[in-house]
């Protein structure tokens, strides 16, 4: 693996460090051809690409993060909030008051101009810290009643962001700095090892790992005892707390994990766009990620990144390669008929497909599991096409689960 | 990176081959020939210049904002091009839609950014504030649809007219030394973002400078349903000038809910408070609008003593004929014509490189913009930024074809002309 | 006294709208359990009908009001009746994500339809007139929202109370399954809820057309401002949704009223509540206000607590 790998020196930083941790999840040898064929895509990718679909990948990959946080509270735990902009915007500004520029004049917001390996942790341990801070009075709540609450925590957190100036810049926003190798900022051409490498090469270098990591763990902690309490609770707290969950330590578990990566997810956003506006971390970005579980697939994690594909990256698609003549339909401009299909295209999904993109995947290999049992003649019950895939049964389990639930 | 999208590159080649033609005829008046120093979006082969636009073309303020302004200078741009373009260089206009939310305003600057030599056009504040730091980090300029002062201080933001800043100072001006009205009571609603900020910076100096009777400065959510609360205390103060820096669809709960609450002060309203759609004859607002002031510059539609006007009005009739009058387009028309000067002072550097157009936007003095705004002057102070100082208070009126009505003639007050940025 | 009793009024004004947003809310979410993210766009899609029935197609106010509240309850019956039908047993999240679909849909129709920044509202009676009492003016506007609201009120509390429907409605909300077992028909009782909730959110649009002097597409945020109401009253109670929508508006009024001039002195110091905390405080009293009561009690002030079974 690692031969095939050496060939693209980007993506193999990334894997090498992955390889480590995947081992036990993967398994079967089908999951590793799956893994090589992903990564070659991905340096495919990497090399041809141009900055236009860059710029739609990175951002996809940042809030990406964010996604997976939000899928861990609420696809995982069955705690629904509308907060995660908030926590996003935490570690935006975390991350603008470590490593932002500091100030030239005295009305300029604060910056410590603190090199990246130390403000994007910290952006998500205080966002973390944050969510520990709120979760025991917001985990009381049961339903739509957390929903609600959550959705006060981000009409708050906006007038506090538009407020607190000496932070945040107020209502015009700040700046904030990209990272750096060395001296030099990686939103402009570089020389990395004698490789010149475009500003979207670099950010990708630096984003596609950290989300790898992310998924990795959200992927591995699921199949501790933690992950498999935060599903007790979220398929009935009642039995869970019978079975000896300690609900409270589940859902803070939840609700910390899920703050710190939407920390991580803000304090990149911000260093991508080198500005962080105050109305940025509204209800719209926090539905938007809604959206994005419940059309991947709530309680996956691959769910979570094609959620935030189709999400973010999708209207995007529609945008640059326009499929709508730019002069619109029906005198509706072009951007209003993108919307419309998008509209359209949500509600249908949600009605003809419930587990999300994962479970049209899932109903796929299913289909393609049958097809070839009947192709193979013998009556008997098909324990050997079952045992290729020791992780089908859960997920099959899984998909029972989620759907029934009633979050 | 030399990659561009597919599309990019049929776009380029039709414009190569139309760029064959017309160098064909233009070679000889053409400037510095091919000495000239080139950056992003400039093809010297073609002498083809490509300028980004990014405006609203969908969602609420596509219709009544966005279209008509990127209508302005597509047209103004339409006439250059067809009069043998900057001296032989033809613009290009490469537009993306923001839906006016600085998150699209991002992505979509991050999708041109390698493709034009500058912006011509980044409509309203919250966009433009949202792209300025990926901007100066290009050492992109950016022509800016909005008036805020504080694009004053950023150094690749071009401001093309008097901040609404210094529209509030000349209004209180024209109350205390035109009218004559010395130390009247006064007061200021204004929205809670950076405009509305904006508008309160310009209020408490026109206060300080021209000593008003302040009774209150009350600010207003978007998501606030009902402004009495607002109006009850101005009412309650007795301000018989309150100054309004608002959008249209506030100005007329505002003034509706004085009326219903019997009071009737003099309104003034900022530039972009003002809409035509308030004096529509439907509208039980439109005698009650009629009565308010508007603080804006430039030439009324139609007033062809003006040279630029009158061309402006030749430029329709040829290349948007269906352009019904609209203050939003005169903007955007105005704002083309800046940025004309800016690269023909660079063409005539001989450098077109974006530093190359930095430099001549900040050397650039008195453009005549053809009476359509008084002649502006750039510099590299925030203070000199400040490109004019003038305003001019109009009267609406509904007979009008835009709907206002000259009312001070055209002049600069003492606070806006000592005001510093 | 006289500004403090212009702005409680002003407040009684605005919480009757909010009321109104909230009850198309509570009377959904009682009998489906659903949270209806579009009932902020039903709104806003009343309000623009009613306005384009009397200025663009020259109709009588009543019939034009007629045809826009026919029109949103025939939407929100569709998307009941072929969408949310087949929601049934999915988690209540995937539900509420559909409704925000609704809501993208309808407010995209709605600007693609009526471009123009706004549009002029229409009103059987004079929304700028009004009269002084004592001081305090008080608008014909006002005194009609409040009357409206309360007759609209006391209908839905006879219809609950008093007629086959209503009854049928309670009990569905009560218990789905008891329900079925009588004879009601669950799916009919849901049809209706949406459909007196869209008749609602109509004419809540066309007060608040009436107080803004103008259609709008921002209308529909007010929806926003309606959660801290109906959350504060109790998400499933009829009478929580009123009460919480009168205190969300008085609140919100009374500091929009006093938050730049009202001098508070503590620790020596004398400073406005905006001196300290920003302008349009307001916009977020409401939440605050439900945050405390949300500590205090965790179902609202008028909702029942659940008794959990295994």
């Amino acid at each position: 693996m690692s031969a095939d790998v050496s060939a693209t020196p980007p993506a193999g930083v990334a894997s090498r460090r992955a390889a480590d941790v995947t081992t036990r999840l993967l398994g079967t040898s089908r999951r590793r051809v799956v893994l090589i064929l992903a990564l070659v895509a991905v340096a495919i990718f990497f090399s041809v690409a141009n900055d236009d679909q860059f710029q739609i990948v990175n951002v996809t990959m940042i809030y990406a993060i964010a996604v997976l946080g939000l899928n861990v509270l609420s696809g995982y735990a069955g705690q629904i909030s509308l907060g995660i902009a908030f926590f996003m915007g935490i570690g935006a500004y975390t991350a603008t008051w470590l490593g932002g520029t500091p100030p030239t004049s005295p009305r300029a917001p604060v910056g410590l101009g603190l090199p990246f390996w130390i403000w994007l942790p910290a952006a998500g341990i205080v966002a973390a810290l944050l969510g520990a801070l709120i979760g025991p009075t917001a985990l009381r709540l049961k339903g739509f009643y957390l929903g609600i609450v959550s959705l006060a925590l981000v009409v708050i957190g906006v007038q506090i962001f538009k407020n607190a100036a000496f932070l945040t810049g107020g209502n015009s926003g700040r700046g904030m700095l990209p990272p750096a190798f060395g001296d030099t900022p990686i939103n402009q051409q570089n020389d990395l090892f004698g490789i010149a490498l475009s500003a979207g090469q670099q950010f990708f270098l630096v984003i596609a790992p950290i989300l790898a990591l992310a998924a990795l763990f959200v992927a591995n902690v699921m199949r501790t005892r933690a992950g498999r309490a935060f599903q007790a609770v979220r398929d009935h707290e009642v039995g869970a707390a019978i079975m000896g969950v300690n609900l409270f330590e589940a859902k803070m578990g939840a609700f910390i994990l899920s703050s710190f990566l939407a920390g991580i997810s803000g304090a990149l956003f911000a260093s991508y766009n080198v500005h962080v506006d105050p109305n940025t971390w509204d209800l719209t970005l926090s539905i938007a990620f809604v959206a994005a579980i419940i059309i991947g697939g709530i309680a996956s994690v691959w769910g979570s990144l094609l959620g935030a594909i189709f999400v973010f990256a999708l209207p995007k698609v529609l945008d640059v390669y326009s499929l709508v003549p730019a002069t619109g339909i029906a005198g509706l401009p072009s951007g209003d008929v993108n919307t419309v299909i998008y509209g359209l295209l949500i509600i249908v999904f949600l009605l003809f497909e419930p587990a999300g993109f994962v479970g049209l995947i899932r109903r796929g290999r299913l289909l393609a599991l049958r097809m070839s049992e009947r192709n193979r003649k013998g009556g008997e019950p098909t324990p050997a096409a079952a045992g290729a895939d020791p992780g089908g049964d859960a997920e099959i389990e899984r998909t029972r689960l989620t759907a029934g639930s009633d979050a | 990176m030399a990659t561009r999208t597919a599309l990019t590159a049929r776009v380029i080649s039709a414009f190569a081959i139309l760029g064959v033609l017309l160098a064909g005829c233009a070679s000889n008046t053409g400037g510095g020939g091919g000495t000239i120093k080139t950056g992003p979006g400039v093809d010297a082969s073609t002498k083809t210049i490509t300028l980004g636009i990014l405006t609203p073309l969908s969602g609420p303020v596509a219709a009544p904002i966005g279209i008509p302004l990127t209508h302005g200078i597509e047209t103004y741009f339409k006439a250059v091009n067809a009069n043998g373009g900057i001296n032989g260089w033809q613009v290009k206009l490469v537009e993306k839609d923001t839906k006016y939310s600085p998150q699209d305003a991002v992505t979509a600057y991050n999708e041109i950014h390698n493709q034009v030599a500058m912006l011509g056009e980044s409509l309203g504040t919250p966009p433009t504030v949202a792209i300025k730091d990926l901007a100066a980090s290009d050492h992109m300029l950016v022509s800016a649809a909005t008036l805020a002062s504080s694009l004053a201080r950023e150094k690749y933001l071009i401001l093309v007219g008097t901040p609404y800043r210094l529209q509030v100072e000349n209004a209180f001006d024209y109350i205390v030394n035109k009218l004559g009205d010395k130390s009247p009571k006064t007061g200021l609603i204004y929205q809670n973002d950076e405009y509305g900020q904006d508008g309160q910076t310009g209020y408490k100096e026109a206060v300080a400078a021209y000593g008003l009777k302040d009774v209150g400065q009350a600010a207003f959510a978007a998501t606030d349903t009902t402004f009495t609360a607002q109006v009850a205390q101005m009412k309650a103060g007795g301000a018989k000038y309150v100054f309004l820096t608002t959008t249209p669809v506030a100005t007329a709960g505002i003034i509706a809910t004085g009326h219903a609450l019997g009071y009737d002060p003099q309104w003034i309203l900022q530039s972009p408070a003002f809409a035509t759609a308030l004096v529509a004859k439907q509208s039980p607002v439109a005698p009650l609008v009629s009565r308010a002031w508007v603080v804006s510059q430039g030439a009324s539609w139609g007033d062809t003593s003006k040279p630029g006007m009158a061309q402006l009005l030749q430029d329709v009739q040829k290349y948007a004929p269906d352009q019904q009058p609209d203050g939003f387009f005169e903007f955007g028309y105005t704002e083309a014509k800046v940025t004309q000067a800016i690269i023909a002072k660079a063409i005539s550097n001989n450098d077109l490189s974006r530093d190359g157009l930095f430099n001549a936007f900040e050397s650039l003095k008195n453009v005549d913009l053809g009476g359509l705004l008084p002649p502006l002057n750039y510099g590299s102070s925030p203070d000199e930024r400040v490109p004019s100082r003038d305003n001019t208070v109009y009267a609406i009126d509904p007979t009008q074809p835009t709907s206002v009505r000259d009312l001070s003639g055209d002049f600069t007050g003492s606070a806006a002309q000592a005001s510093k940025f | 006294m006289a500004f403090f009793f212009q702005i409680f009024l002003a407040g009684i004004a605005a919480g009757c709208i909010y009321a109104l947003v909230a009850l198309g809310f509570t009377i959904i979410f009682k009998s489906s359990g659903v949270i209806n993210f579009a009932q902020g766009e039903l709104l806003l899609l009343g309000a623009y009908l009613v306005s384009a029935g009397v200025s663009q197609w020259h109709l009588n106010f009543f019939l034009a009001l007629f045809i826009a509240i026919a029109i949103t309850v025939a939407i929100a019956v569709a998307f009941e009746r072929f969408a949310l039908r087949r929601m049934i047993g999915r988690p209540a999240f995937s539900v509420l994500m559909l409704t925000i679909g609704l809501d993208t849909l309808l407010l995209t129709a709605v600007i693609a339809i009526w471009p123009d920044v706004l549009y002029a509202p229409a009103a059987p009676y004079s929304t700028t007139a009004g009269f002084d009492v004592g001081g305090v003016h008080i608008t014909i506007n006002d005194i009609w929202t409040i009357i409206v609201t309360g007759i609209l009120c006391a209908a839905l509390y006879a219809f609950f109370r008093y007629t086959r429907y209503g009854l049928a409605m309670r009990a569905a909300a009560l218990d789905q399954e008891a329900a079925l077992a009588v004879g009601i028909n669950v799916g009919l009782v849901n049809t209706f809820s949406w459909a007196i909730a869209a008749a609602i959110a109509t004419i809540g649009g066309f007060f608040l057309a009436a107080h803004l002097s103008g259609v709008n597409p921002g209308l529909g945020v007010i929806a926003l401002v309606a959660f801290p109401a109906i959350i504060l009253g109790g998400i499933d109670s009829v009478l929580g949704a009123v009460v919480g929508g009168l205190i969300i508006g008085i609140v919100q009024q009374l500091t929009a009223g006093y938050e730049n001039t009202a001098l508070i002195h503590l620790f020596g110091q004398s400073f406005t509540l905006t001196d300290k905390l920003g302008p349009s405080f307001d916009a977020i009293a409401p939440y605050l206000v439900m945050l405390v009561v949300l500590l205090i009690r965790p179902y609202g002030l008028f909702g029942k607590r659940k008794v959990e079974r295994i």
